[in-house]
């Protein structure tokens, strides 16, 4: 899904988008960045997201694609510090997802991404193995707007409220062995240079009558530049609240398991559960709280 | 000229009305539904899945005395035979990953006294091909 605001510009793919009170969005994000942070995904040759649910094999993209609109409910359990101190939230929301390829080229939206919207080029097509480079991989928020210059009146706000948004340039390779599909990617910030990001990800699906049943295990790499951008306190950014932390590198892990059953030639409904755990080297930073992200999502769409 | 004459080629005549005329009476008195009538599978090429129920309603009198069967396409064995009304509903398990025509024919005759659809759809359409190879634009 995707939200936008005045102060940040955020796709939130993992869960739709979701209708919240602005003060709250921003805690809504967070979450959600941690799940596409530490998330594994399902979409493929399009988002693994997509492509474990699809359970098609490797082929070359066709010109064309879908476009969907829906309603979501969801659950979050978020491991970032925020002002009320809760790290479960629910609500209801907007989920808004879609794909288009045109001659290789393609955009990807898919609700339920780990890797947000993803904008490349598909390449090279072999009978298990499809091949693509990735021009613009982003999510994440951008809170700030003041000059850095000028400094802020609230700075432990502005640790608790900062940027995350990623923009990622690199590779992706996916493996299709019929129902099973694996995908890795690498890619580095082109945003603000904050890291190398790389994941390792694996979707297996069933059919079971029209059931669609999926699941995911992921593991996520983060460089210690990536990790230092979004969980780091600098020793000019430390409060008495949030002391100076320096994460390393780091691996996360996660898992997932949902299932999308067709209501109608253009209705869909999707749910999903997905769980990651927060290495400890991570979590011990004073801008998270918990050591693991969860949410469950479930949403109907329209499909165009 | 005497009638007599005629009488062979009348009755022959006569014969050939009633003969070509019959499927198409026949078919306007028995009308063929399934329900649902159309399957839906999350993405193209999927088997779709469904349970679907036809139901026929021959006209007062009609067929009373012929046997019935339902048929399913490019499949000779039909699914079900009956006499006349005895029967005027069939349960049947869809299973498929493309659209079926089904038939009404009577056990003696080929020819579909009525027929009707059931369409397999897709909520994802599939745009993918099937082609291997570098791609440069």
């Amino acid at each position: 899904m995707m939200t936008i605001s005045k102060h940040l510009f955020s796709t939130h793919l993992p869960s739709s988008a979701h209708l919240l009170s602005i003060h709250r969005l921003g805690y809504f994000i967070r979450g959600t960045l941690l799940g596409l942070l530490f998330a594994s995904g399902i979409c493929q040759a399009t988002d693994i997201a997509q492509g474990v649910r699809e359970g098609s094999g490797p082929a070359t993209r066709g010109d064309g694609g879908y476009f969907e609109l829906g309603v979501s409910a969801y659950y979050f359990h978020t491991p970032w510090v925020n002002d009320d101190e809760d790290s479960d939230q629910y609500g209801l929301g907007i989920a808004i997802g879609g794909a288009y390829s045109y001659k290789g080229f393609f955009v990807e939206a898919a609700q339920g991404t780990y890797d947000g919207i993803n904008l490349g080029y598909n390449f090279l097509n072999t009978q298990n193995w499809s091949f693509d480079f990735l021009a613009s991989s982003f999510y994440g928020s951008i809170y700030k707007e003041e000059d850095p210059q000028e400094g802020s009146n609230d700075p432990d706000r502005d640790l608790m409220y900062r940027d995350t948004f990623y923009n990622g340039a690199g590779f992706r390779a996916t493996g299709y062995w019929g129902n099973t599909i694996f995908q890795y990617r690498l890619v580095t910030d082109i945003h603000d240079d904050n890291g190398i990001t790389s994941s390792a990800r694996i979707g297996q699906s069933w059919q079971l009558r029209n059931w669609n049943f999926h699941a995911i295990l992921s593991s996520d790499y983060h460089s210690q530049e990536a990790n230092q951008y979004w969980f780091g306190v600098s020793e000019s950014e430390a409060t008495e609240r949030f002391p100076a932390y320096t994460p390393p590198e780091a691996f996360s892990f996660s898992a997932e398991i949902g299932v999308t059953y067709p209501i109608a030639e253009h209705w869909v409904w999707r749910s999903y559960v997905k769980y990651t755990g927060i290495p400890s080297s991570v979590s011990s930073s004073p801008v998270l709280q918990g050591d693991h992200t969860a949410q469950a999502i479930t949403t109907i769409n329209y499909v165009f | 000229m005497s009638i007599h004459l005629y009488r062979p080629y009348l009755a022959t005549l006569l014969l050939l009305i009633l003969l070509s005329t019959a499927p198409i009476l026949s078919a306007q008195e028995i009308t063929l539904e399934a329900t649902p009538s159309k399957c839906v599978a999350l993405h193209q090429g999927q088997m779709c899945y469904s349970t679907v129920t036809f139901d026929w309603q021959p006209q007062k009198g009609a067929l009373a005395q012929e046997t019935l069967c339902l048929h399913e396409e490019n499949i000779d064995r039909p699914l079900a035979c009956w006499q006349g009304k005895e029967r005027l509903s069939f349960e049947h398990h869809f299973e498929s990953s493309k659209s079926l025509h089904y038939f009404l024919r009577l056990s003696t005759d080929n020819k579909p006294l009525a027929s009707t659809k059931v369409s397999v759809a897709w909520v994802y359409k599939s745009s993918r091909k099937s082609q291997s190879g570098w791609r440069m634009f």
